[in-house]
Formats: structure tokens, C-alpha cells, sequence
């Protein structure tokens, strides 16, 4: 029902009854994420709502971390809701993870440090990213499989962190070849007897 | 004609009984006064507009300046088509020496083959035209009087009317949605810590069902070697027993053989033919043969010892005499010694002597 022309008293003012629901979404889901930048943030929600992409949201809440903190103000939650926005694509546009970055609030030379750490062009494995972010938040290899185990397992928070073997491999192996320092006999020997392990 | 008529226009309001027929008017003279067309709708005389209603006495008056009126436009209605028939003939005039004569065309009347589509449309002018507008009625004023005047402040305003609701919306929302996200933090945590609990838990009753199936398993391995012992060491003893038993029975039965052969040829199942031979038939005859001699010697020595008997009994009554000094000096035999003691001793000794006689013959 469109507004009247004259309006006479309170009681004619409607309200759309999608409106609080809405509302209602979007406060949680504001308070959950704590983004840096509201306005911009709102937008790239509104935005994603209506173009039925996954939400730039955290799925829990945790302490926000500023933007110049270490790890970049990244944190496992930012990382995750960006895997939840573009894990399903295997290739994905430096764009559009530009866009996507800078919608969570994150400042976007970090981004770029991270570029020439892992030495991704246009379009590059989503995965390969993924990893190095978790490597910049935790200090050695394993504490970043491990976080990375964490993000992207399907179990319920607390339980065994489970992933396909093969996307725990696929990482390993890029890691170990930025990092450098191991040999690719340890990954090699690492890789099988872990799926010794798993074959049992 | 007359029929396409009739046919054409069904709805008229008026019908005929009579056919019309084509009046003997000079169309084309020019036109005289009124007097002389039949024209009703011209004519002066007819009353025109409606004659049933009561207000036409009333309009009479007005009648006559309109009845001039009319006659004013007619007439000049007329000079201006007479002016404009002059102007454009409707035929040519007669030339020199030709007149022109109005001819009844009756009879070379033709049927018009296409009929056209005649509609009749009356109009009339409104009733009460002629009347004036009857003036407005104001009814005399009753009731009382009363004025309003909007002051300021109390037009609706939306920005002023939508703020409560906006704020008791928005405030609702913050509430409910940090209600809301705390519930969930809350219930997410718990199921983490839930999560963490049972991993744990699980970890624990595997790592003890492990060890339960470890003891259970060594309990058995343990219960199997003891009865396996047990086999063992009465197999052991079966065996030592059957294998004592068997070098018993072995021992025993090892001189079986030779024991049976021996006994069998000692029995004289096997037997040599010759030897048997020699042994049943030859032997018996030697033997025979050397009794029967020995039985001639013994006879012999008997008639010896009896004939010795004598002569040493008469000599021993000689002797007696003598003395036993005698006995030793002569070269007897022992047996004749004996025969001496014998006879010395008493009878008995000499049946004795004929008893062991009689079976050495024998």
C-alpha cells in the first residue's frame, strides 16, 4: 500500500513486514562481524544479499582485531567467511578477492604482500591463498595445517577437524614449496605416511 | 419508391396510408413568399413549439419578438439563396428561342436500385429553453455558526508521528538482535566445549576398550597354553606309559620266539627226518640192542656174583673159621665186597640186591 497523499494520524504509517526481519539480520550480522568500516561493509552485505552471494559475515563472533595489528588484522574468522565467499570457485579473479578484502575492512597492502609472497597472477588457485593466510596467522607449518584443518572442516566445532586428504596434500605441498627450508624427501615422507595412517 | 420508404425507416414516428407523391412544386422558379409553398415548417401561421404544455401561454410574450426574429433569418436565409442561386443555376437558362417547360416525369420513373441509408434524427430543444435559470435557492439560515483554523503544529507531520515508531523498531531490533547473537554465542561455545568432551571421552573408551581386549586376549592366550600344557604333559605321559608298556610287552614277547621255537623244538616239532629218523628207529634198536647186551652182562655178572656167592659163602664158613683177614687179601672185586657186606648184614639186603637185579635186567 503506497503512502496516502494525506496522512492523518499515526496509525496510517505502514511498515513493510519484511522490515524488522531484515533489520533484524543485518544488526546480527553486524554484530557478529565488527566491521571496521560499517557503511562500506553494509553496502558489499546489502550487495551480496541481493545478488544471492554468500554474506560477508562471521559465523561466530570472536574480538575484533584492529588493522594494524599483526597477522594483518586478519583472524580465522575473516578467513573463513572469505572462504565461505569464494571457496566454491576453484580459479578465482585478484579482483574480486580485492573487493571482497576490503569489504571485511582489512587494508589492502597487506593483501598485496601477500600477493608477492605467494607469487599469484590474475586468477590463481583460491586454495594456495587460503593457506598462506593461514600461515601468516599461526608461527610454524604445523600450527598452519592445523588451522587450516580447523577452517575448513565440515565437523562441529570442537570435534575431530576433518578434511579430504587430497586438499590437506594439495596445501602441504604448496607450502612446503614457499617455504623453502624443507626438502621435498620430508614432505614426500611426511605425505605417505600420513596416508598410511589414514589408509588403516 | 413508396415501399423503400415504408422499408427504410421502420421507426418513424409518424406512417402514411397514402403514398406520397411528387408535388407539382416549381423548384426551380424562384422563391415567392412564404403563401406560396406548402412548407409547414415555414409557415407563418403554425404554431410552432410544443402545444401541451401549460407554460406556452406564459412564453407569449416573447413569442412575437421571436416569432420576427425567425422571420428576420428566414428572410434573409432566402436572399441568400436566392443570391447564391443566381449565381450558380442549378440548369442553364433557355438559349434564344427555347423555353424551358417543367415536364412531369411520372411515367419514365425508374426504381432507384441503390438504396441509401436514410436515418431520421430528431432533435429538441430543452424544455425550460425559454425560461430563464430559476435563481439559486439559499434557505434561510438556521444552526449556528462555528469557524476552525488550523494552527500551527497540528498537520500531520511524518517525521514527527513515524519517530516514536521508528525508535521503539529500532531499539526492539538492537535488543533482540544482541539477545539473539549471545544466545547463539553461548550455545555455539557449549557445543564446542561438547564436542571437545566427547572426543575426549571417546579417545578414553577406546584407548580402555584396547586395553580390555589386550587383557582379555592375553587371558586367553594364557588359558590356551596351560590347557596345552596340559595335552602336553598328559600325552607325555600316555606315551612314556604306552611306550613303557610296549618295551614291556617288547621284553616279554622278544623271547617269545625263540621261546616257542625252542619250546616247539624242544618239543620235537621240528625235527631233523634223518634224526627222527634215526632217533625213533635206529636208537631204540641200539639202545635195545646195548640193554639187551648190558641185560646179558648183568645176567652174567649175576651168574658170576652167583656162582662168586657160592663159593665166597663157602668160603666164609671156611673163613669164619680163618678169620676176615682173608677177604682182603684176595682180589675181588668191590662188588664182591659188597656182596660180602651184604651178605653180612642181613636177608633184607639180599632181597634188595634181587630187586635191584631184576630191574637192571629189566
Amino acid at each position: 500500500m503506497p503512502l496516502q497523499e494525506t496522512l492523518f494520524c499515526s496509525q496510517q504509517i505502514h511498515i513493510p513486514p519484511e522490515l524488522p526481519d531484515m533489520l533484524k539480520k543485518f544488526t546480527k550480522a553486524a554484530i557478529r562481524t565488527q566491521p571496521l568500516n560499517l557503511l562500506d561493509w553494509a553496502t558489499s552485505y546489502f550487495q551480496a544479499l541481493a545478488n544471492g552471494q554468500p554474506l560477508p559475515v562471521k559465523d561466530c563472533f570472536e574480538m575484533p582485531a584492529s588493522a594494524h595489528a599483526e597477522h594483518f588484522g586478519l583472524t580465522p574468522g575473516l578467513l573463513k567467511t572469505l572462504h565461505k565467499q569464494l571457496g566454491h570457485k576453484g580459479l578465482v579473479d585478484w579482483a574480486e578477492l580485492v573487493t571482497r578484502w576490503q569489504d571485511l575492512g582489512l587494508l589492502s597492502e597487506h593483501l598485496n604482500s601477500l600477493k608477492e609472497l605467494g607469487d599469484f597472477e590474475e586468477k590463481f588457485n583460491w586454495l594456495q591463498f587460503f593457506v598462506l593466510g593461514c600461515s601468516a596467522l599461526s608461527e610454524n607449518l604445523e600450527q598452519a595445517m592445523e588451522l587450516a584443518c580447523k577452517v575448513l572442516t565440515t565437523d562441529p566445532e570442537g570435534g575431530p577437524a576433518r578434511i579430504p586428504f587430497s586438499t590437506f596434500s594439495e596445501m602441504f605441498h604448496f607450502l612446503c614449496r614457499v617455504d623453502g627450508d624443507i626438502s621435498i624427501q620430508n614432505m614426500t615422507r611426511v605425505l605417505t605416511t600420513l596416508e598410511t595412517e589414514r589408509c588403516q | 419508391m413508396a415501399t423503400a420508404l415504408q422499408q427504410a425507416d421502420p421507426a418513424q414516428l409518424y406512417s402514411f396510408t397514402s403514398a406520397p407523391r411528387v408535388l407539382p412544386n416549381r423548384r426551380h422558379s424562384p422563391r415567392k413568399h412564404a403563401v406560396h409553398h406548402g412548407n409547414i415548417m415555414y409557415d407563418r401561421r403554425v404554431v410552432r413549439g410544443n402545444t401541451y404544455a401549460q407554460n406556452a401561454v406564459l412564453a407569449d410574450q416573447n413569442m412575437q419578438s421571436k416569432q420576427q426574429e425567425r422571420q428576420r433569418q428566414h428572410r434573409h436565409l432566402e436572399s441568400f439563396r436566392h443570391t447564391r442561386e443566381l449565381r450558380h443555376p442549378s440548369t442553364p437558362l433557355p438559349i434564344e428561342g427555347r423555353k424551358h417547360i417543367d415536364v412531369q416525369t411520372d411515367v419514365y420513373l425508374e426504381a432507384l436500385g441503390e438504396v441509401l441509408q436514410e436515418k431520421d434524427v430528431q432533435c429538441q430543444t430543452d424544455l425550460f429553453l425559454d425560461r430563464p435559470a430559476t435563481p439559486l435557492f439559499i434557505p434561510a439560515k438556521s444552526g449556528i455558526d462555528a469557524d476552525t483554523q488550523i494552527l500551527p503544529g497540528e498537520l500531520f507531520d511524518f517525521d514527527l508521528e513515524v519517530r516514536p515508531i521508528v525508535e521503539m523498531l529500532i531499539g526492539k531490533i538492537l535488543e533482540q538482535s544482541l539477545l539473539e547473537v549471545m544466545e547463539e554465542e553461548e550455545l555455539a561455545s557449549l557445543r564446542a566445549r561438547q564436542q571437545v568432551f566427547h572426543e575426549l571421552r571417546n579417545a578414553e573408551t577406546a584407548e580402555t576398550k584396547r586395553l580390555e581386549e589386550m587383557e582379555q586376549r592375553r587371558q586367553q592366550e594364557k588359558d590356551m597354553r596351560k590347557e596345552q600344557e596340559e595335552r602336553r604333559v598328559e600325552k607325555e605321559k600316555d606315551t612314556a606309559y604306552k611306550m613303557a608298556s610296549r618295551a614291556f610287552a617288547h621284553n616279554y614277547l622278544s623271547n617269545l620266539i625263540p621261546a616257542v621255537f625252542s619250546s616247539l623244538h624242544a618239543q620235537g616239532y621240528f625235527y631233523d627226518p634223518i634224526t627222527r629218523d634215526v632217533e625213533s628207529t635206529f636208537l631204540p634198536w641200539v639202545v635195545d640192542a646195548v640193554q639187551q647186551q648190558l641185560r646179558n652182562s648183568a645176567v652174567a655178572s649175576c651168574i658170576l656174583d652167583d656162582i662168586v656167592r657160592d663159593v665166597v659163602q663157602k668160603r666164609i664158613e671156611k673163613c669164619t673159621q680163618n678169620g676176615r683177614q682173608k677177604c682182603t687179601q684176595n682180589g675181588h672185586t668191590e662188588e664182591s665186597c659188597k656182596i660180602d657186606e651184604e651178605e653180612s648184614c642181613t636177608q633184607d639186603g639180599d632181597h634188595e640186591y634181587d630187586d635191584n637185579k631184576k630191574d637192571s635186567i629189566e
